[in-house]
Formats: C-alpha cells, structure tokens, sequence
C-alpha cells in the first residue's frame, strides 16, 4: 500500500504548501485528487514522488520510505507528469530502451509491450522520431507510453488527459481500468470531475494545501454533512464552505 | 516603438553580464595563470617561426585561409528571445530599425575581429610586402569585404524563410570560395583577378537582396542560433566558472546512431549519456576541435615537448569539462525516478571518460609519430602514458568530480 501520513511540504518551511495530507493509495484502485489550480495537488505528488524532501510527514510504500530502501521504492512507482519531461536527444523509440533498461526489463518484455503501446496510440510510425517535432499530445504519449510500459505497481499521474485527443483518452482510460484489475494502485491528479467520478473508486479533495474531504463519494457526503450530492457539488461545499 | 533602442537595451544588458562572468574567471586565479603560460608560449612559438620562414614560404597562402574564413563568417548578432515570437511578431513591420542596430554591431565586432588578425599577422605581412602602407591598405579592403558579407549572410539568412537550407548553404559555399579568390588574389596583388571575384562576390549579393522579401523576418533561425551562440559562450566560460546551465540544441545525427551502444539491462546511464554526448551535449564538437587544434600545432611545431604540453593540455581543457555530461540540470526531473543507484551514473560517465580520453590520447600520440615529431619508442611510450592517464582520470577523477551530480 502507498501511504501518505501527515505530510507537510512546499518549497518554504515557512510557508508550506500542503499542509498536513493523509490518505492512502491501495493495489487495484483508482484515488482521485481533486483540487483548484494552486491548491497543492502537484505539490503532493511531487512530495509523494520523492522530487522534492517533506518538511514532515513519511510517504512510504508497504512501510518503506524512499530513504529506506530507494531502489525498491522507485521500482514501484512510475509517474505521468501534467508537462511532458522527455529527452530531446532521444527518439521515442530510445525512450523507451531507456525506461526498460533503467527498470530492468526483459528484451522479449520490452518488444511485446512497446509494440502494444505504440499500435494502441497510434505511435507506430513516428517511433524513430524526436520528440521536439510532436506536437504537445503526442508529447504526452511518450509519458504514458513509458509509464504503462513499466507496468508500477503505484502509477502516479498528473493532469493526464490535458493535451490529448478523444482517441488518446480512451486509450489511456482502457488501460488505467485494465492497470487496476491487474492490481496497479493509480493515484490520478484532476481537474475533470465527471471523469474522476466515473472512474475513481476514492477521492482526495484538497483545498488551500489542506485536506478538505477523502474517501468515497458517500463517505465524503457523510463527512460534509450532506446526501446523495455528486462530486461537482461537493467539490463546490468543500472549496466555498457552503451547501448548493 | 524606437526598436532601435529595444536592441541597444539587450546589447547592454548581454555584455553586461558577460563582463560579470569575465570578472568571475579572472579573479578565479588557477585556470587563467595556465591560459597565460599557454599565450606566452603561443608568443615565443610564433617568434621562432618567423625566424625560420624561408623566403619561399608560401605565406599568400597561409593568410588566405583565416582571412577566408573570418570574412565568409559573418554571423549576424540579433539578440532575438523566445517571446519575441509573441510580442514582437505584431510589430514586425517596425522591426527594420532593430535589424539595422543589429547589423551594425554585427560588422562592428566583425572588424575587431578583423583588426585582431591583422596586427597578428602583421609580421608576415611585413615580410611579404614590407611596407606599412600596404599593410593598411589590406586592412581597408578587407574591412570592405567583411562588411559586404555581413550585409550577404544577413539576406541569406532572410531567404531562409522562402528557400531550402541546402541551397543557402550552396549559396554559403560559393560564397567562401568567391571570398577565398579575392583574398587570395589581392594577396598576390592580381587586380584582374581581384575584380573578377569581387564582381562575382557583388552580382551574388545584389541577386540575394533582390530575392529577400519584406517580411516576415526569419524568427525562428534567428532565436536557433542565437540559442546557439549562448549555449557555446557558456560551454567556453564553464571551463572556468560554474555556470547555470543553458538548454543545449540538439543536433539529431542520426548516421552516428549505429555507432552509439544498444540497449541491454545494466546500462541505463551510459545508454542516456552516449546520446547526450553526440546529440546534445557541446562536448563532442568540443573533443573533435581539441584533437584537430593538437594535430595542427604539432604539424607546425614537431617538437617533443611540444607534443606532450598540447597532449597533456587537450587531456585536461576535455577532462575538466567532461562531468557536466553527467549533470542532472542537463535532464528532466525524470531520470530522478528511475530505479537506479547512484554508481549506475557514475559508471556511464567512467565509460564515456573511458572511450573519448583513450581516443584522444592514442590520436594525438598516432598523430605525432606520422609527423616525425617523435620516435616510434617514444610514441609507445606516450600511448602507455595516454592510457594510465585515462584510466585515472575515468575510475578517480570522473566520479569524484562536483560537476557530476546525477544521483
């Protein structure tokens, strides 16, 4: 299990950004981060991620730190962020013998799922590309591609379906539902809330680097206090402190 | 909008900071004490070369290829940002003023340039012609023609917009040769053939001002290389400063693919960093021009101490810059994800350190032997120092260095 305890972190200690998050990410579900612009979420992950050292708190993955025990860590987890991070001196192709070399995959793995990937988002024929002619969408496939190519038992993503067309985002739906049956823990940061309804089983809702409410829909209803409210409204009760 | 002034303002604040990075390597004692001894040895070398000219030398000839490739070089400074693309685009059709500041300066800095070379080649000059006047008078037509082609690599660059890359680069290239005549040719005190190469290099001038069109301005060329100007500005001052690192171009090559390693399991880092050494990085441009500029000053100079201070120089100037390959702020936050230990990184940069200071090394002391500046026991001797040496510096120095911080 991913799990997040009192975390407190930002880039002052003065002034934290998120300010004491508690919530769990278990094998075979889909947690949902929800959030304002500036609310904390990236802050989270990249806490969660190891990218930037909590103030306080432990972000562990079956009792481990990163610290701990950072190889074991890191090999269970893979991150889709919300800008494209790729290597401009690699093809796509070449990201993806990096992914599998620095995660230690089989040769055969590495051609049954590259192939997989690449014919699933229509990346076939630019495979040999750099990435500095795709445009911003394909750009963000290399992310998805590499992080799916992993298969992590913790998949942490940002913002993923900014930038992608209707067919990306099918396809990478598909497969985060496929991802939890085969028991991948997603933690999925966004701003779409009828898609974080239809396809997380637990959101995180943060406001102003706080944890506002968490759990299931009719959890988060117990705990505002309200019933049968849809996570559009709740978003909405938790954010301006009022019941629609 | 003044866009006059707008240039101006970016000149000043770009040398401005370029003074501050002078003051930096300055006062940073070690590096430029070494560049010192390495200048006056340079003088003494130059004065025992005059000494030995024969009268026979052909000095037209060896002034023709820096003064040929000084003027066809031309590059126009533009200061050109990003944003520009944002911000300036909608008043293009006020740009002209901008453009003229920038070409201004450009051929400016060009005749420095020129002046430099000339009180550099002065002596020679004196042998050939020995007369003061003469001397100046070069100086004039060259600053002619310097200016001339300011002038053409400005309309080339503006017909990038309508026309392919390699047919300016053709157009480049017939350039350096027209240049290369007239230099040559006035060398030699051939007025026809001066005025032959002269009219060529004008009709080819005149014919490029004709075909450039009004707008649009070539943003996206401009803004490239005055990336690129920035990127190998902060390569020259990291060999003596710390300096935040620029976002490098990439140079795809795609013919070196075959030759970079293959992907296996246990070789994550050296997978990245081999294609960051040929693609992006300025270190590989930066080892090839080191071996070249040692095979030329032992070509001239096939002395054997020469042949071990330039052997033991290059080794140096390549290994002091060869751990910023391995720097994280060269690579996105990403490759801090991977499963990696910190030795995985330390062992892709041994082995780059490996391949390129052996291949340096063994070039350099080949190189030697064929230009009979060293015994064939003393060549072997130099290999075996060659290889102790890149041994040390890719197992000791190489994962100790500060510059390298991957993990």
């Amino acid at each position: 299990m991913l799990s997040i305890q009192q975390l407190y972190g930002g880039y002052s200690r003065q002034f934290p950004v998120i300010k004491n998050i508690d919530f769990s990410v278990s094998p075979g579900e889909i947690v949902g981060l929800i959030g304002l612009n500036g609310a904390g979420k990236s802050t989270t992950l990249k806490n969660i991620l190891g990218l930037i050292t909590p103030f306080s708190g432990t972000v562990s993955i079956d009792g481990k730190t990163l610290t701990e025990d950072p190889e074991t860590f890191r090999n269970q987890l893979a991150y889709i962020p919300e800008t494209p991070l790729f290597y401009e001196e690699l093809t796509l192709w070449e990201h993806l013998e990096l992914t599998a070399s620095a995660y230690r995959m089989p040769p055969d793995l590495l051609q049954e799922r590259a192939q997989s990937l690449l014919t699933r988002f229509r990346m076939q024929k630019v495979k040999n590309w750099f990435p500095d002619t795709f445009s911003k969408g394909m750009q963000q496939k290399i992310m998805i591609l590499c992080a799916f190519l992993v298969k992590p038992r913790f998949l942490i993503i940002d913002e993923p379906f900014v930038g992608l067309d209707l067919l990306a985002t099918q396809s990478l739906l598909e497969l985060l539902q496929s991802g939890k049956k085969e028991g991948m823990g997603i933690l999925m940061s966004t701003h779409i809330l009828g898609m974080a309804e239809k396809y997380c089983d637990r959101f995180v809702l943060i406001h102003e680097g706080q944890m506002r409410l968490k759990g299931t829909l009719a959890e988060m209803n117990q705990q505002a206090g309200t019933q049968n409210k849809s996570l559009d409204e709740l978003f909405m009760i938790a954010i301006e402190g009022k019941q629609s | 909008m003044n866009t006059s002034e707008l240039f101006y303002s970016r000149m000043k604040s770009a040398w401005t900071y370029a003074m501050r990075i002078i003051r930096v390597i300055i006062g940073g004692g070690g590096t430029p004490l070494i560049l010192g001894i390495v200048l006056i040895a340079l003088y003494f070398a130059y004065q025992q070369f005059l000494a030995w000219v024969p009268a026979d030398f052909p000095i037209d000839f060896m002034l023709t290829i820096p003064y040929t490739l000084l003027v066809t070089s031309s590059r126009v400074r533009t200061w050109v940002k990003p944003a520009d693309l944002v911000f300036l685009l909608p008043v293009e059709t006020q740009m002209k003023p901008y453009f003229r500041a920038s070409l201004t300066y450009s051929a400016a800095v060009h005749l420095i340039h020129l002046g430099i070379l000339t009180l550099l080649a002065y002596p020679l000059f004196f042998i050939m012609w020995k007369s003061n006047l003469a001397i100046v008078l070069a100086y004039l037509f060259f600053t002619l023609l310097q200016v001339y082609n300011v002038l053409i690599e400005w309309w080339e660059m503006r017909l990038t917009v309508s026309l392919a890359r390699n047919k300016i680069r053709m157009v480049t290239a017939g350039r350096f040769f027209l240049n290369g005549g007239t230099v040559f040719f006035f060398l030699n005190q051939h007025a026809a053939g001066v005025l032959g190469t002269a009219v060529g290099l004008f009709a080819l001038g005149w014919y490029l001002r004709r075909q450039v069109p009004v707008i649009p301005y070539p943003w996206h060329l401009m803004q490239a290389q005055e990336q690129n100007i920035r990127t190998r500005y902060h390569a020259l001052a990291g060999m003596f400063v710390d300096l935040p690192r620029l976002k490098t171009p990439v140079r795809k090559r795609k013919w070196f693919t075959r030759f970079l390693p293959h992907w296996s399991t246990q070789t994550a880092s050296a997978y990245l960093f081999w294609r960051a050494f040929f693609r992006k990085s300025e270190l590989f441009p930066i080892s090839i021009r080191l071996i070249i500029w040692a095979m030329i000053f032992i070509a001239v100079f096939p002395n054997r101490w020469v042949v071990f201070a330039v052997y033991l120089g290059c080794v140096w100037m390549f290994s002091v810059q060869l751990p910023s390959l391995a720097h994280s702020q060269q690579y996105p936050i990403i490759h801090k994800l991977y499963p990696l230990p910190p030795k995985q990184w330390k062992q892709g940069l041994r082995s780059i350190g490996l391949v390129t200071i052996g291949i340096q090394t063994l070039s350099i002391a080949l190189f030697a032997w064929l230009a009979g500046a060293m015994l064939l026991t003393e060549t072997m001797l130099l290999i075996a120092v060659g290889g102790i040496l890149t041994y040390t510096i890719s197992y000791f120095y190489l994962p100790r260095s500060k510059q390298q911080k991957m993990a």
